[in-house]
């Protein structure tokens, strides 16, 4: 597309948004700042599975609140010593007892790997990885056939059964085009590591709002950002490594 | 999806430990070859593979192009192979970039193989997954004999020659069958007993005579007085127009392509003799296809014929404005790849508009810029205000449908023409009838002119008005241009005549705006506004329908409504408007064509007589008319109407028949109220021998009494041909990419993999069929094996037209290094190049990119298409007009209404008390990882939906107190227990979960089509006294076809349109009962 045809497109997006929700939003394209390649860590010692990530998440990336229910972050409970298990694992805990003693919490979002399954198996091409090592989907061309949700090892797919219900009160009208604007039904989406925010140099919302500082971000390609740090000085690991996936997202215990 | 796999990995070690028998994959010496396969093929999928496990992927003597079929779109596809041990297997599947089904734009064809090897373009995921089907432990590798009754899944192997020796000869086969000891099977050699091709002709022609005669008895006497030596020839002297013996054994099948299609009827048709050679079309989209066929039927001197069976669809690369009917965009319609690459960039782009019309909204009508959901069964009234509304505005191309002939439509540089102006009889009910001929006024008398073979015959002129005077009208006149007035009622010489586009007019004025709205659903303003939209781009405006419309009762009249508006529209063979499939030849012929397939058929014989389906025949003009209502429908405008072959076997009407040979299809399964053939076909009387071909045991081959394992799509030869869609001349070549499977068999002195093809050739060795075996081409052409048909056909496609170009040297290298891993059986270059000749680098290279395709930018000429239909279509049908319905003697209307849904009498079902008590509209729908019955062996597409299920609204979930995930048992007025009986003691209930959801009209449900089997994998099964235990992952779900319909004056098949064939799939009601 032409950068004419891109913003004619955005004029038309915010035009129909306008009409639909009453609201003006900000439709971003920006794109991939260059020499970056996002990188994520997890520190698991300190995420005490109080979810306001999971929230932060939901709020900041207009998912549907309720009826369908769209959350991009799942925090999965695991009893201590045991192997880590995605598929089985509970994820919808009692949030009042949390920290529990005998229990560790993990959460789990889109891995933004850099040899993502999820973008091979993709019909129309609808979903990518940027320049920056975020991986995206196009709303308008995804079909909806779910296969990449099948090809995810990490269940970081979610589905839109429905068209995003949330509170006029309550819509972020600062959106990207391949992040938190308003999804159609029938589509998939993820977490981008909040591409509307980190592409203009802010933190994705779940490491903002974390209040244990369990979440680390930065840029894998700067040798003094704070993931980096993390990967040099902590004993890191990512999920199913043996899959060749290559995750951006790093998980560690404090020593 | 790692999970799942995982459990695939567990059951496949399992079900090594079942499946003991070698007659199938799982058991077999392969299967343990590729024990090492299954984590490479996971890690493939997964992407997980190593960088030097990539790199063997990305190497060009790694890479096969062959064709998908995992659903009939037939996408190109790279096969992507590892090789091991001087073996290899298929690892990875991608789309082939060479090919416009996977690419926009697509390469130049002239492109090097060895460029192209990192290009993946996409697929959809069925195709993804279709390394399972290839690889199925549930595919059957030796000929299985049936050891206990039909369909009671007990078999035993036996030798491929035996069973083609028992086939031939027939006998006492069954006697170890309790019940069958003493039942005598005739063999093919005594139904094949018309062999002598003088004979046959000449008795055709004189059969072709009594169709003719008034008299019929006279004519029968005369028949049998002449034949008295030949009569034991025939089923029944009294009726000769039955035709031979050889008519009792037929041939029935589901997706065949070409290539298997022309190998078959060659069998069949050419040489075996039998009329009874019947496709599946009804069950997919018979009445488009149907209907098509009549618009295209010419002019032909004095009469309409040679209609073509074929459709058209939307230039959606250039459309602006598209209106979907009952077409299920993204999930199906020919198909996900390929029409979402030329819809879903545009879209986005909003450069074309979409209006979504369908009682379900579908994940296109997510994303149109409108939806108007409809009642279902009522888009003939929906389409009938459109047309209303466009001709009272006027809002029509005027210039198009004035064109009386060839010469005008030329000036007004359109393409095509129609036959609006022309003048159409009214008889005194007020009916059309035939188009006035100028003779009958005295306007100009019959020509007697000569064809190009210079035989003679009478032309009749046909007659338009202009300015109020009649105009004698050749349409196919080059020269000279005449154009009519369009709306014209009025009386010549005593005889009253209106012009079609009149007819038209007033059949869309029966009713009102409002009354149409009032019967469709949609309000009449969105009604106008959709008519105006359609009006507003020129010829970029398209109305593209499929399933939804035309698989009802009434599917003839709403599909004829649908291309009418695109007629008034004048759209056909521009750009972004209708346009039609366009493919390079493989059966010869052309200058150029090494290899005239229809004429290298020394000594075939003719075959005649009426078919068991009663196809292409008038009732009247048989001798066994005996009044209205006909026992069975008689079907002069349809063929391969696949609900009619099975029951009129059961019926013997119009003749019992001996044999019955399947090939990949399940009428039981994919029928509505398919249990009814179940009944059938387990009736040895009925169907005294039945033997079928099939990968694995089917849901309806179960019920054979042999079945001959078969070549999966990634082993075999096909030419898949192209679809209505695609603006591209293609011939995508499907061939061997993986070692087959199944046994190795010796046919005619050569060895070959037990398949279709190897069946037909030893059934031929056996009964001594001219046409096959030394010199079976003719003089110095050996027909031995498989691919000495299909080398020739990719060596026509070649050279079809301009011819392309040869294969260099290092491409005659890789084409044969990157087939080392295939045994002689199947690939044998030698045989191959001297059969070919000079050719044969020009096959290497169609081989090397899958088959032919044209370049892109010969695609589009102006503002045209490239290949264009080119000729007259008929607004008006006059050959449709001059049949009767079989059941109440009425003439079929030839043109665009609306009838209401009804049964064959031509009721309402709410009159036999179908509709009480069943409040919901049942549908059926497709979705994007399910192809009807084949890909439940994936288990890949079971992870996105290991289950599908009820789909209700939730006004109604309220309304009947269900929530999510309850149980519901569908129940219809003609299946009352909501059971499929499979007459082998088993019962399979039509249960399934509701799902809860605002994507559906209330009052309708639906479900998903491909789950629920009941064989496929999913049965236990004893073979040679072992236990083969089934996996229920295949019987999960609901398959609710039992609960569609059955017809209440036929009583054993579906309900469906007298005139197009199609089955009715979306007219059922039932009631949803919570267990």
């Amino acid at each position: 597309m032409t950068k004419e045809e891109k913003e004619a497109l955005i004029a038309r997006l915010e035009e129909r948004y306008l009409k639909k929700y009453k609201k003006k939003f900000r439709v971003g394209i920006e794109e991939a700042i260059q020499n970056t390649l996002w990188g994520y860590g997890l520190d698991l010692s300190r995420c005490i599975g109080c979810r306001r990530c999971v929230y932060a998440c939901v709020e900041e990336n207009n998912c549907s609140r309720e009826k369908p229910q769209s959350q991009w972050i799942r925090v999965i409970r695991l009893k201590k010593g045991s192997l880590i298990n995605l598929e089985d694992s509970e994820h919808y805990y009692n949030p009042e007892l949390v920290p529990e003693k005998e229990f560790l919490y993990i959460p789990v979002q889109c891995q933004q790997c850099e040899n993502p399954p999820c973008v091979r198996v993709c019909p129309v091409h609808a979903t990518w990885k940027e320049p920056d090592g975020l991986v995206v989907v196009d709303y308008n061309w995804c079909i909806g056939c779910r296969y990449c949700i099948a090809a995810c090892p990490y269940r970081g797919r979610i589905f839109n059964w429905g068209e995003p219900n949330v509170p006029p009160e309550h819509w972020n009208t600062s959106v990207h085009y391949l992040g938190n604007r308003p999804r159609m039904r029938n589509v998939v989406d993820k977490c981008t590591f909040c591409i509307q925010r980190v592409r203009m140099g802010r933190y994705p919302a779940c490491v903002e709002v974390c209040p244990t500082g369990s979440r680390k971000f930065g840029n894998l390609l700067d040798p003094n950002s704070e993931i980096r740090y993390v990967i040099q000085n902590k004993r890191t690991f990512r999920l199913k490594e043996d899959l060749n996936t290559e995750p951006k997202f790093y998980y560690f215990f404090e020593a | 999806m790692m999970k799942l796999m995982d459990r695939f990995n567990e059951h496949r070690i399992n079900r090594r430990e079942f499946i003991k028998c070698t007659a199938f994959l799982g058991g077999s010496l392969i299967a343990s070859q590729l024990q090492w396969t299954q984590e490479l093929m996971r890690r493939a999928e997964a992407g997980g593979l190593t960088p030097e496990e990539e790199y063997e992927l990305i190497r060009p003597e790694n890479i096969l192009y062959s064709v998908c079929l995992q659903c009939n779109t037939g996408c190109s596809i790279k096969v992507k192979l590892f090789r091991k041990n001087g073996t290899a297997i298929a690892l990875k599947i991608d789309g082939n970039p060479y090919s416009p089904f996977v690419s926009l734009p697509h390469l130049p064809y002239k492109t090097s193989p060895f460029e192209v090897t990192t290009l993946d373009m996409a697929i959809c995921p069925k195709g993804q997954a279709g390394i399972q089907t290839a690889y199925d432990p549930y595919r059957i590798t030796k000929v299985l004999k049936r050891a206990g009754k039909r369909g009671e899944n007990k078999w035993m192997t036996i030798p491929f020659d035996q069973a083609i020796d028992e086939i031939v000869n027939g006998g006492k086969l069954f006697g170890h069958v309790p019940g069958e000891e003493n039942r005598v099977v005739a063999g093919l050699k005594d139904i094949y007993v018309l062999r002598d091709p003088k004979l046959a002709k000449e008795m055709a022609e004189d059969v072709a005579k009594i169709l003719k005669a008034k008299d019929k008895k006279k004519a029968v006497e005369e028949f049998k007085q002449k034949h008295a030596q030949n009569l034991h020839y025939l089923i029944d002297p009294e009726h000769p127009d039955l035709g031979p013996k050889n008519n009792q054994l037929v041939y029935l099948w589901g997706r065949k392509k070409g290539g298997r299609g022309d190998f078959a009827l060659r069998f069949f048709n050419d040489y075996f003799g039998t009329v009874n050679t019947h496709g599946h079309t009804t069950v997919c989209q018979g009445s488009l296809y149907f209907t098509c066929k009549a618009m295209s039927e010419q002019y032909q001197h004095n009469k309409f014929g040679g209609g073509r069976k074929f459709y058209w669809q939307g230039d959606f690369e250039n459309a602006e404005y598209i209106l979907s009917v009952g077409s299920n965009l993204f999930d199906a319609n020919y198909g996900p790849s390929n029409r979402n690459l030329r819809l879903i960039p545009r879209l986005a782009e909003g450069k074309v508009k979409l209006t979504v019309v369908d009682p379900r909204l579908n994940k296109a009508a997510s994303k149109a810029n409108k939806y108007l959901p409809i009642k279902p069964g009522t888009d003939g009234a929906f389409f009938s205000g459109i047309i209303q509304w466009i001709i009272k505005n006027k809002r029509y191309d005027e210039r198009y449908l004035s064109n009386a002939n060839k010469a005008a439509a030329k000036e007004a540089n359109e393409p095509t023409w129609t036959n609006a102006v022309l003048l159409v009889k009214i008889d005194k009910n007020g009916i059309p009838g035939s188009f006035l001929r100028a003779h009958e006024i005295g306007l100009t008398p019959i020509e007697k002119r000569k064809d190009k073979d210079g035989k003679e015959f009478d032309f009749e002129y046909l007659v338009c008005m202009k300015d109020g005077k009649p105009i004698a009208v050749d349409p196919n006149d080059e020269k000279n241009p005449v154009r009519g007035d369009l709306f014209v009622d009025t009386e010549i010489r005593g005889i009253r005549v209106k012009s079609a586009l009149q007819i038209i007019f007033e059949a869309s004025s029966v009713k009102s705006m409002e009354e149409w709205s009032r019967i469709c659903g949609i309000p009449v303003k969105e009604i106008e506004e959709v008519a105006k939209e359609l009006t507003s781009h020129g010829k970029k405006a398209v109305v593209d329908v499929h399933r939804g419309v035309a698989q009802h009762t009434n599917g003839f009249y709403n599909v004829t409504s649908a291309m009418t508006i695109n007629l008034l529209l004048g759209n056909f063979d521009w750009k972004g408007g209708m346009i039609a499939a366009s493919t390079y030849n493989t059966t010869g012929g052309k200058e150029g064509q090494p290899f005239d397939l229809g004429k290298l058929k020394p000594d075939k014989i003719t075959r005649f007589g009426i078919s068991i389906i009663r196809h292409d025949i008038k009732y009247e003009d048989t001798t066994l008319f005996s009044g209205y209502p006909a026992k069975r429908n008689w079907w002069p405008l349809a063929s391969d109407i696949y609900e009619e072959v099975i029951p009129s076997i059961g019926d013997a009407y119009p003749y019992p028949i001996k044999a019955l040979f399947t090939y990949m299809g399940t009428p039981a399964y994919a029928l509505p109220a398919g249990q009814t053939n179940i009944e059938i076909l387990s009736d040895v009387n009925k169907v005294p021998l039945y033997f079928a071909c099939d990968i694995l045991i089917g849901t309806t081959s179960m019920y054979a009494d042999y079945l001959f394992p078969d070549l999966s799509y990634l082993e075999r030869w096909e030419m898949h041909g192209s679809h209505p869609n695609m603006p591209v001349k293609v011939q995508p070549v499907r061939q061997p990419v993986i070692a087959p499977v199944p046994e190795t068999v010796k046919v005619f002195g050569e060895e070959m993999p037990c398949s279709f093809e190897a069946l037909l050739l030893a059934l031929a060795e056996r009964l001594g069929m001219k046409g096959y075996g030394k010199d079976g081409f003719g003089p110095g052409q050996d027909f031995v094996r498989a691919d000495d048909f299909y080398i020739r056909m990719v060596a026509n496609i070649a050279t079809d037209g301009s011819p392309v170009p040869d294969a260099d040297d290092r491409e005659v290298k890789l084409f044969l290094d990157a087939r080392k891993h295939l045994p002689k059986t199947v690939f044998d270059p030698e045989r191959w190049e001297k059969m070919t000749g000079q050719n044969w680098r020009k096959v290497i290279y169609v081989l090397n990119r899958g088959g032919r395709f044209q370049d892109y930018k010969d695609v589009y000429k102006g503002d045209y298409v490239s290949n264009q239909y080119k000729l007259l279509i008929n607004i008006y049908q006059e050959k449709t007009a001059a049949t009767k319905n079989a059941f109440t003697g009425k003439p079929n209307p030839g043109y665009a209404t609306y009838i209401p849904i009804s049964t064959t009498l031509g009721k309402s079902p709410k009159e036999y008390g179908f509709e009480e008590g069943y409040p919901f509209h049942l549908l059926t729908q497709r979705d994007i990882t399910m192809t009807k019955s084949r890909t439940i062996v994936d288990y890949w597409l079971l992870s996105v939906m290991p289950e599908n299920s009820i789909l209700i609204h939730s006004t109604d979930a309220k309304r009947l107190n269900l929530k999510e995930g309850d149980k519901v048992k569908i129940v219809s007025a003609t299946n009352k227990e909501g059971l499929w009986d499979l007459k082998n003691g088993i019962k399979k209930p039509m249960i399934g979960r509701v799902k809860i959801t605002e994507t559906i009209m209330p009052g309708v449900t639906t479900f998903i089509l491909g789950y629920g089997h009941w064989a496929t994998g999913a049965a236990d099964i004893m073979v040679d006294g072992n236990l083969i235990k089934g996996d229920p992952r295949r019987a999960t779900g609901v398959h609710a076809n039992a609960a569609m319909w059955i017809d209440p004056y036929l009583k054993n098949t579906c309900m469906f349109d007298p005139v197009g064939g199609s089955v009715s799939f979306y007219d059922t009601k039932v009631r949803l009962i919570k267990v």
